[in-house]
């Protein structure tokens, strides 16, 4: 696919939307029974359901830590997920690295030292993609994990931004991401402080570029910050008003 | 997301807000961080989502959901998932096991015997994995871990019924937690979330039978014993599901609505939604 | 399925309670729990549903994609000259139960992909195969039925039957055209084209013949239909029967290794397994009949029609 169909003339993206413009962002919490927390949260085509366990009991005996939880990640792809029909195995190893990175992230943002000995279980199923794996797996994870009252320093937002033909342009769909000339790069930040959690680049950008780039995807974790505190305040004011306080 | 610097004489606003992680709550020194807090550069921030509470100067969050966190003299009901040398670990919904030592039971034929090297041998006479005990937070270890101990006579394993599992939060802490309910159902409301509902025995059968404190056998349960158990046990799991207060007052509120309806229609949306609201106009009536 | 321990007083709480006619949940043993069915959701797949079992949101949750795949036909491949196939796999996920993590429900994965596959996978599923292949010897559709389970409270299977038939009467599959070019030589030769139309799509074959499952589990000296997880935890075996909409019984499976059904059990179960299919048909169609409005209402919603943001 060449660059001019990925930007036209008009400044349009190939789904319609502007140069700064984030997809559709919908979520909703606690929509599994058993777990602990959980959420569903779709960014334009992407779908992600997350179940999060615990702190809870450690599963294996052996590899708990005296003074904080450990932070466990499963990241499973639905078969039916990608639009070619896909089974990938539980060793593949871009499941492993996106699931190794969320652990990161969130090794940082959660108050591990709250739960000594514990182990908390994050469990993430893409049920439909289309561009920004990362970003909407750890936007879902963050609003699990507030779902399941884990103790957080901060939310952990996520959100990614490309160069197009030297455009800055925010949130990569499928077939923009898929573009081997667009640079990707996904950044997560802890909102309150503006640090940056995770910051990942595929492909290469002149450096030059690199700064706006990286200012227009903060811009989006923001933006992305007020739909999760919504829905988290949204979810919390329903419960509270039933338990009515 | 500020609601910083509130004086100290409209400190009532303080409690009741719902407050999201990352929200400052207060910069004011003379506060105390509680749970659900932390402090960095002098302010007080939320961790979880819930309900900001103040107990004079310590202030707090209410995590709307979350699993059980302990305290001292909780009336908890656990499940013992491991038997060691001179301990059981017991899944009590909490951030980890809790642990019931040998040494922390009453032991069958008198409350004050000693305790064997015979005892150790059979351990799971008293309790095996999957048993339910009835028990109290007697203390906590360094690591946070709660140790629970069930020298009482009314404390001990759980028969006659079965188990309704709840949000914690729907339970608070109250001066009892054991209760029998004028239909005959006996129901211990462990403050974890676990709640027994069980057909009623008389303390002073138990009391002059000491061997029963650990008995896994169920007296005889005739039909409708078991018909107001069920009944019981599906009012708790419908107050659940709908978020209200689980306490022995709630429960026989929605028994007695739950009364014109069969059973196994209490679960139903309809029949639920329509009982968790007389339920809760109820309470409202009495406070 | 999932490891439950009991307390032999539980244990023997809910035995007693089957044999008395009266269950835990105040169900007597042929009473079914509640099913909420939704389709449409993953809209990149050729169909979709989700299937709970269970009261007041707590239950076995089931969710299922189809994708259709046009696949070159191979000699020696297994695929019949003439037909399409029809592939299943099911996939517990650790979100319903900790010892499902990594490797931990490759065998009950293994078990439940298996019977999906014998209910779904041959003329008893009453899916026209046939219909399935595009050109004889050289073309014909593939249906992946991928189900994720995410919740298990009991009856995986009866959530799966009820899952993938839901999801196969929505799949909708693109138009194929075949046509007739000579080759170099002037000796006739069929192609095909897939039509790239979203408004252009048609229905599968046969789908309203597909079976329901009906699982009985054998507690004390009684058996129940949809038992509870703890029910599952004391049953000593399992049968699942599936009954076509004509009544016929297409599929038989008997799990559990404690004790057998006894022959006399057997026929009984049987004859019960068809009442309560005939049962169970009218309440999937009404189901079904909900789940498509509700699909259909969400078409203008921003949320692509997904059922996971309205309450389930």
């Amino acid at each position: 696919m060449s660059r001019q169909e990925l930007l036209s003339p008009e400044g349009l993206r190939v789904d319609g939307r502007r140069a700064n413009e984030l997809r559709r962002i919908s979520c909703r919490a606690s929509v599994l029974s058993s777990a602990d927390g959980s959420a569903y949260y779709e960014q334009g085509n992407t779908k992600v359901l997350v179940a999060v366990y615990g702190p809870r009991e450690p599963r294996a005996k052996a590899q708990f830590n005296h003074d904080e939880a450990i932070v466990n990640v499963e990241f499973n792809v639905a078969p039916f997920s990608t639009s070619e029909r896909r089974k990938r195995s539980k060793g593949d190893k871009r499941l492993l690295e996106i699931s190794s990175f969320v652990k990161q992230t969130f090794e940082g943002a959660i108050q591990r030292s709250v739960y000594p000995r514990s182990q908390i279980d994050i469990y993430i199923h893409l049920l439909q993609h289309d561009g920004g794996t990362l970003e909407t797996c750890i936007n879902a994870a963050t609003l699990a994990l507030v779902d399941a009252g884990v103790a957080m320093a901060d939310y952990v937002c996520a959100c990614t931004a490309g160069s197009i033909d030297d455009t800055p342009v925010l949130d990569l769909n499928g077939v923009e991401e898929s573009s081997i000339e667009t640079p990707d790069l996904t950044v997560a930040i802890l909102p309150r402080t503006g640090n940056i959690a995770l910051l990942q680049m595929e492909s290469k950008l002149h450096t030059s570029k690199l700064e706006d780039v990286m200012d227009l995807a903060v811009e989006g974790c923001k933006h992305i910050h007020k739909k999760l505190d919504d829905a988290v305040l949204n979810a919390a004011n329903d419960l509270a008003s039933k338990l009515g306080r | 997301m500020q609601i910083d610097d509130i004086p100290s004489s409209t400190a009532r606003d303080l409690a009741s807000r719902i407050v999201t992680p990352g929200t400052a709550i207060t910069s004011d020194p003379a506060y105390m961080r509680g749970h659900g807090t932390f402090g960095e550069n002098d302010t007080i921030y939320s961790s979880v989502a819930g309900a900001v509470e103040r107990i004079n100067k310590l202030v707090s969050v209410r995590p709307l959901k979350q699993r059980y966190s302990g305290e001292i003299g909780d009336i908890v009901v656990g499940r013992i998932t491991e038997v060691g040398s001179k301990r059981w670990r017991v899944d009590v919904n909490s951030r980890q096991d809790g642990v019931l030592l040998l040494s922390s039971i009453n032991l069958p034929g008198g409350i004050q015997r000693r305790k064997l090297e015979s005892d150790e041998l059979q351990m799971r006479t008293f309790f095996a994995e999957g048993d339910l005990v009835f028990a109290e937070v007697q203390s906590f270890f360094a690591d946070g871990g709660l140790s629970l101990h069930t020298r009482s006579i009314q404390y001990g394993k759980l028969r006659n019924g079965q188990l309704v599992t709840v949000f914690p939060q729907l339970v608070p802490r109250s001066r009892s937690h054991f209760h029998t309910l004028p239909c005959g159902v006996d129901i211990v409301v462990g403050v974890n979330g676990y709640i027994w509902v069980s057909k009623h025995v008389p303390a002073a059968k138990v009391e002059a039978n000491s061997e029963l404190i650990y008995s896994d056998r169920n007296e005889h349960i005739s039909d409708s014993e078991r018909e107001t158990i069920a009944r019981i046990a599906n009012c708790i799991h419908l107050l659940n599901r709908l978020y209200v207060k689980i306490t022995d007052t709630s429960i026989i509120f929605a028994y007695e609505a739950s009364l014109p309806h069969a059973v196994k229609d209490l679960l139903t949306k309809e029949v639920a939604t329509d009982l968790a609201h007389t339920v809760k106009a109820r309470l409202l009536q009495q406070s | 399925m999932a490891s439950l321990i009991l307390s032999p007083a539980e244990q023997d709480y809910i035995i007693r309670g089957v044999e008395s006619g009266f269950r835990a949940d105040g169900r007597s043993s042929l009473d079914r729990r509640e099913v909420t069915l939704r389709t449409g959701m993953i809209s990149q797949a050729n169909g979709s549903a989700r299937c709970r079992i269970g009261n007041l949101g707590v239950g076995t949750d089931v969710l299922v994609g189809i994708k259709a795949e046009v696949n070159a036909w191979t000699p020696g491949d297994g695929v019949p000259e003439s037909s399409g196939v029809l592939i299943c796999n099911v996939e517990c996920s650790p979100s319903a139960a900790q010892e499902f993590e990594g490797r931990g429900a490759e065998e009950l994965n293994v078990e439940l992909t298996q019977l999906l596959d014998r209910i779904f996978n041959g003329p008893q599923s009453g899916i026209d195969f046939e219909k399935l292949c595009i050109i004889p010897k050289q073309a014909y559709w593939v249906l992946h039925v991928d189900a994720l389970v995410l919740d298990v409270r009991g009856g995986i299977t009866d959530a799966l039957v009820w899952a993938t038939r839901a999801a196969l009467l929505s799949t909708r599959l693109p138009r194929v055209v075949v046509e007739s070019i000579p080759d170099d030589n002037g000796v006739m030769q069929a192609e095909f084209d897939v039509v790239d139309d979203p408004d252009d799509l048609t229905e599968l074959d046969g789908v309203e013949n597909m079976p329901i499952a009906v699982t009985f589990s054998r507690i004390g000296r009684r058996f129940v239909v949809d038992a509870s997880e703890q029910e599952e935890a004391v049953a000593q075996a399992r049968m699942t029967v599936a009954v076509s909409p004509k009544m016929d019984i297409c599929a038989v499976q008997k799990g559990g290794v404690l004790r057998g059904f006894m022959p006399t059990l057997f026929s009984e179960v049987l004859q019960t397994a068809q009442t309560i299919a005939r049962e169970e048909f009218s309440r999937f169609e009404k189901c079904y009949a909900e789940a498509k409005s509700q699909a259909l209402s969400q078409i203008d919603e921003p949320s692509t029609g997904s059922t996971f943001l309205v309450p389930f």
